[in-house]
Order: structure tokens, then sequence, then C-alpha cells
């Protein structure tokens, strides 16, 4: 018999609905979604038949700003993890009021509206015309938004005591604090950093506000697309957009979670 | 003796905390190289403070001196001190197997490969983790983590090694026969050990000298046999032990004159006669037994209480009136109660 088959872990009747229901709720939309993307009229239903022609027309249309997404979230994702990681480390290692200020400010980006970050951004660079009309433009963007959420997430794997430990060990073995960080401290929050780095990766790829004020036609990404095509086109050239989306972000962020699970799985077994 | 065995000297080391706590006042103590020397004391009694100051963990007052050799080391950043220490919770690296972890400390200087896997093989041999090497750290219990961490602060030939409670995390039987091992493992090295324990057994077991520590002073440095048969302080007596205080007038009663308001006397030397037969008589009150022993508290006729030890098979019961003597070489008198 196989793992979990028995009864005696059975959640209750209760919880099972009320997670079917929720399941229901979240993924409707989606499959309702996607069904639009292939059928040839969608107010007529499927008796109009199925396509991929909608499909094809997206990949024609709008293929470059798959591209640029995912680029731009491996970019994003480096950046984070290049910044976020020694930030944190500071800002774990220094208790004082201004650390936790500086903390706190950190994280405005994802309190203040994308909009309004955008708009400080254009003001800050918009005169560098050749800056401003590049993708490296939304990156900055991107990093902004996404850092405190790393930075927030490797800041209690920092602080730990047992990490401390490991640090003076590494200390009276003779290791100076560039041996010290690469080699024992930046390894031991591995799960934490992968964890932080799976979320930047996702609200890179989906972020859409900051993005939609920072794009040019010609740096569109993804979601930008998707919202372009929805304003602008018929209902299934938009829908067929949501397909390709899914198709690409649900086997990378599985791709990326796995990663992260393996390494969670090998740092914490028989601790 | 191993030649990279430095001799120590503590001089005038304190520890003030920015709330002006005192962790460890003005503090002296030399340490001749290849010698091992348990800091003992209760919890808080400055020990973690004076090891910790000697890494280079913690930066003590200034005025502070710490010597290796004639180097004083006290502005000298702790990995640039040479040094090899042992924590409570073992400290591995939990993203390298045993044998990377022994290494690490030779990797970080930049031994070479062969150099280094040579030293890695002679110490797990030593501890006796061999088949372990390639094993990652979590798959070990507490006795081979332990010694996995002796190895890896040994294999860089340090001047000193350094233990903080080296055996408080384990279980008492394993505990007991780590003690032992390491005891033997410290002198085959031949390394000057500086070891910090609150149990007075594992610090008699292991280090040939002992430093008894109360509220942030040493209060006497000195072998076993003499921190328990000639205690300086009333605190030593007690943290090793249990004593009696004998007042002036049990005192006069024996026929002991002296200039100290009290002398002392441990519970094993008080003789006890179940014949009623000795210097003064008594009744006893309870008795304590003790597997090798029994302890006996026996209020003295219109005095004060003694503890006497009498053996595990004597007869003895509460109510009987006993005998006590008390042989005058075992009587002794403490500094610091007048």
């Amino acid at each position: 018999m196989s793992r979990g088959q028995g009864n005696a872990r059975r959640a209750p009747v209760a919880l099972r609905l009320c997670v079917a229901a929720t399941l229901f709720f979240v993924i409707t939309p989606i499959i309702l979604s996607i069904l639009a993307g292939f059928v040839v009229n969608y107010p007529t239903g499927l008796k109009s038949g199925l396509t991929t022609r909608w499909i094809q027309e997206v990949w024609a249309v709008y293929g470059d700003t798959l591209a640029r997404s995912i680029v731009l979230a491996f970019a994003c994702l480096v950046i984070a993890i290049l910044i976020g990681t020694p930030c944190a480390y500071a800002l774990s290692q220094i208790r004082s009021r201004w650390a936790r200020a500086l903390e706190e400010l950190l994280m405005m980006p994802v309190a203040v509206p994308g909009l309004a970050t955008a708009l400080a951004l254009i003001l800050m660079y918009g005169h560098f015309k050749g800056f401003r009309s590049s993708t490296a433009f939304i990156l900055v963007g991107h990093v902004l938004f996404t850092l405190p959420f790393l930075v927030r997430t490797l800041i209690p794997a920092f602080a730990n005591a047992e990490l401390r430990a490991l640090d003076e060990a590494a200390r009276t073995l003779g290791a100076n604090f560039a041996q010290r960080f690469l080699g024992v401290l930046v390894p031991a929050v591995l799960p934490a950093l992968a964890a932080g780095a799976l979320m930047v990766f996702t609200l890179s790829i989906g972020e859409f506000n900051l993005t939609w004020m920072l794009h040019t036609p010609l740096t569109r990404t993804l979601p930008v697309g998707l919202a372009d095509s929805y304003a602008s086109m018929r209902l299934e050239i938009g829908s067929a957009y949501t397909v390709i989306f899914i198709a690409v972000v649900v086997p990378t962020l599985w791709a990326l979670q796995a990663g992260a699970d393996a390494l969670q799985r090998y740092f914490t077994k028989n601790r | 003796m191993n030649p990279d065995a430095t001799s120590i000297s503590i001089r005038n080391v304190a520890k003030t905390y920015d709330d002006g706590t005192a962790a460890l006042k003005a503090t002296d103590i030399d340490i001749k190289a290849g010698e091992i020397v348990a800091l003992l004391g209760p919890s808080g009694c400055g020990k973690t403070t004076l090891l910790r100051s000697i890494a280079g963990l913690e930066t003590p007052d200034v005025g502070s001196e710490i010597l290796f050799g004639n180097e004083n080391v006290v502005d000298v950043p702790s990995e640039k001190r040479h040094i090899g220490m042992v924590f409570q919770h073992y400290a591995l690296f939990p993203t390298m197997n045993v044998a990377a972890n022994v290494a690490y400390g030779l990797k970080v200087r930049g031994v070479a490969a062969a150099d280094r896997n040579a030293r890695v093989d002679e110490l797990l041999e030593k501890v006796r983790l061999t088949a372990f090497a390639n094993k990652r750290v979590q798959e070990l219990s507490g006795g081979q983590r332990q010694r996995v961490a002796l190895a890896r602060a040994i294999a860089p030939r340090p001047r000193v090694l350094l233990l903080d409670e080296p055996l408080t995390a384990l279980d008492a039987k394993l505990k007991e026969s780590l003690r032992d091992e390491l005891a033997e493992l410290l002198r085959q090295f031949g390394i000057t050990a500086i070891h910090v324990t609150h149990d007075q057994q594992e610090a008699m077991a292991i280090a040939d000298r002992l430093a008894v520590m109360n509220r942030g002073v040493i209060e006497q440095v000195a072998d076993a046999r003499t921190l328990y048969e000639k205690p300086a302080t009333a605190f030593v007596a007690e943290f090793l032990g249990h004593i009696n205080a004998l007042d002036c007038d049990t005192l006069k009663r024996i026929g002991v004159e002296s200039a100290a308001d009290s002398l002392y006397m441990r519970p094993e030397h008080v003789r006890v006669d179940v014949q009623d037969r000795g210097e003064l008589t008594g009744q006893v009150t309870r008795i304590i037994y003790q597997g090798d022993r029994q302890r006996a508290l026996i209020a003295i006729d219109g005095a004060q209480l003694i503890k006497a030890d009498v053996t595990a098979a004597e007869t003895i019961r509460v109510d009987q009136r006993v005998g006590l003597s008390f042989p005058r070489e075992r009587l002794f008198a403490l500094s610091d109660k007048k």
C-alpha cells in the first residue's frame, strides 16, 4: 500500500469540503481563461470549435515579451541576491535603532503603490534617455520592489544563534571575513536564500504596476503585454496570452521550487 | 611536549559591560606551555568571559594583557591568534562533511591539499572517526560530533586549545567516557589547554590545575588535591564538596585554640563512634544513604549541627546517641572567613 492511504490520517469532512471549495474558487477562472484561449469564438462557446490561431497570433505579436520577462526575472534574481545577501547580513548584525529604521525603510517599496515608486524612478532617471528607454530601467524597478522580500527572509536566518557560533568557530580556525561569509555563512543560510530567491523571481515575472509605468513600447514585459492585449484586442487573444504565460511560468516556478526544496531537505536532514 | 604549545599569561584581564556589570574583575593567571588548566565555577562566574577573551571573541577592558609566550595578543583579532576552540554545541559546519570540517582550518590558511589530507587522516584516526570521514555531520551522535570538533580545532596545530563546556551537551554516561578520552587525547597532543566547566568531576579528570572562579574573580588556583584539602576560601571549600564550620563554642569544648572565629572540617573527616565515645557527644537527627556511604546529621548537645560520613555498612539510626572526634590535622582555616 502506498503512503497516505491510511484512514487514520484523513482530514475531517468539513475541512476537505473547505479545501475543495477553495480550489474550485481559485482554479475555475484559470480554467475558463485557458479554455477561452482555444475556442474560435468565446461568446458562442465550445460550439464554435477549437483553434490554436490565437496562440499563434500572440506568439507573433508578443513573443518578445516572454523572453524579456524571463531574462528580467533572472537578472533581478541575481542582482537582488548580490545586493540583498550582504545587506541582510549587515542588518542582522547591527542591533541598533538606526538599523531597525533602515530595515523599515527598505520595506517602503512594498507598501508604497508601484505607480508612486515608478514615478520616483522616472523623476530620478528620466533624463538619461538611453537608460530610460532600456529594459535595464525596468530592472532597477524590479530590484527595488523585490529586494525587501529577500532581505526580510534572510535577516532571521543570519541572526540565528547557531550561525553566530559557526562564525566564531570559523574565526578561531583562522578564517578571514570573506572566507567566513562565502564559505560558512552563506552556505548555512542557503535554504532561506532559496526561499527568498523564489519569491523574488515570482514577484518579478508577474510585476505589473511598476513595469506598466516604466516600460516603453519596445520594452514590454509579459504582464504588460497581457494588459495591452486585453485592452486592445479580442478576448480570445488575451486568454491565449494567459495560456502562454501559465505554460511558461508554472514549469519554471516548479523547477525553482523543486531546487529550493532539495536544498531545504539537504540542509535539514537529521538535524 | 608539543613544540606549538605556548605559555599563557593573563594580566589584569577584566570585562565590564556597557551597563556597568563586571562579568570579570581584574584577573591574573599563568599557564605553563603544555599545561591543562580548568576554569571551574558556577554559571555567571566569569569563566566563559575569560575564555572568550583569550579566544579574541570578547574584547576585555582597556589595560588587559593576554600574553601568548611573550606576545601580547589582546589587540590581535581572533582569526590571527592561532588558537583552537571547542564549543559546547559543537558548532560544526553543517554544509561540510566530517573530513571537510577537520580540514577547514588548514584550508583557510592555504595548506596544500596533500598535506591537508594527511593531517585530516591522522586526526580522524586519533579520534577514532576514520570510517566517518565522508559522513555528513548531521548523521553523527553528540559524542562523535564533539570528537570531530576536537579534531577540527587541533588540526591547524594551534598554540592553545580552548574548550568551552565541551561535554555539557552530552548525556551522563557518554560524558564520563568522553571525559576520560579527552583527558588522554589532550596529554597525547601535549597542547596548552584551557577548559571551562561547571562540573568539578570533569575538571578534576581532565585538568592539571583548576582555577575556581566566583563572581568574576579567581578564588584559588591549585591542583585538585590541594583545592579539596586546603581550600583557600569558603566558596572553594563548598564548591568542591561539603564542609562543617566549627564555631568558637565547639572549638573551645574540644580544646582547640584558634585566632579565627571558626575552623572547618569535611564531613568524611569527622570520626563518628556509635558506642557514644568521643570528644563530644550528640544525637543523630537525620541519615542520608548515599550508596557508598551514609551522611549523618548530628546535633551536638546544646550546640551546633555537624555533618559526618560513616560507612554504608555501619548500623546507625535516627535518635541514636553517638560520639564525635575531630582529627586536628584535618581542621583548616579559610582566609575569607575571619
